[in-house]
């Protein structure tokens, strides 16, 4: 079961990755307004880092084996 | 009018000055916002009330739960946020002193550019339709050209008619200054025949 929900926890990482590079990418290359983009673009990657880092760091704070011995239904 | 010298796009000319950059009008990017703004709401409001009802997020280990998925939820809304964004931004009209480009991004993956001609134009229509696009002045701008039987349009941009305008003038301009040209080889050719 822990697997499970660490498999699928990191296909969701891994689709916040692609997507946020797919936005970065867009927006260095294809951006028109130079300055715009400028702000634009560490606001981006700043904050997503720091929402990836604090979910990941939360992610592996639970106690994932308590919360599943306590789950009313057992797999 | 606006200065444009910070903006460049791929594809421009040495030569080429853009005029105008054109985005949909605001109310169209708010609408899609509005689902945005749901979540966000539902995002501040679980994060506050839910403690205050369940007592069991008080224990540790449910707690550490409940940051997680509130977290996971707000990385979501970041996403969506920017995906609109994106698809807002880089959905443009750019006229030049040229052409007319027509860039239209649906989603990340898919990006269309088309552009016109300023001496292919042919006849310029605005559609404003409807109580709120009447009262915030925005609306289609339709561009038929000479050569091509499709039209040419500018989906939902603000002051239509403002835009209309200043196609239509540099259009003329442009049709003039082919004129200008034309005369003036037709002068030299005439010229040179008579001294021959």
């Amino acid at each position: 079961m822990l697997f499970l929900i660490l498999a699928l926890y990191a296909i969701l990482v891994i689709l916040f990755i692609i997507t946020a590079f797919f936005i970065v990418y867009h927006l260095s290359k294809y951006s028109l307004n130079s300055s715009l983009n400028k702000i634009m673009l560490p606001i981006f990657i700043i904050l997503s880092a720091l929402l990836l880092l604090s979910n990941v760091l939360l992610f592996f704070s639970i106690n994932w084996n308590s919360l599943l011995r306590n789950l009313p239904v057992s797999f | 009018m606006p200065d444009f010298t910070h903006y460049h796009f791929l594809g421009q000319k040495p030569n080429e000055k853009i005029l105008l950059v054109v985005h949909r009008h605001w109310f169209n990017i708010l609408s899609q916002f509005f689902v945005v703004f749901l979540m966000l709401f539902l995002f501040i409001g679980t994060y506050l009330y839910l403690p205050l009802v369940f007592s069991s997020l008080s224990n540790p280990i449910n707690a550490d739960l409940f940051y997680f998925l509130e977290n996971l939820f707000f990385m979501f809304v970041w996403i969506i946020f920017f995906l609109i964004w994106v698809d807002y931004y880089f959905d443009v009209w750019i006229v030049t002193d040229q052409r007319i480009v027509n860039i239209e991004q649906k989603g990340l993956f898919s990006r269309v550019v088309s552009e016109l001609e300023l001496e292919n134009i042919q006849d310029i229509t605005t559609d404003v339709h409807g109580v709120i696009p009447t009262f915030l002045n925005y609306g289609n701008l339709f561009v038929q050209t000479a050569a091509e039987k499709e039209r040419f349009i500018f989906r939902n941009i603000p002051d239509p008619y403002g835009v209309k305008d200043l196609v239509m003038n540099l259009q003329k301009t442009r049709e003039h200054k082919e004129e200008e040209q034309f005369g003036e080889l037709i002068r030299k050719k005439v010229h040179h025949n008579e001294i021959g």
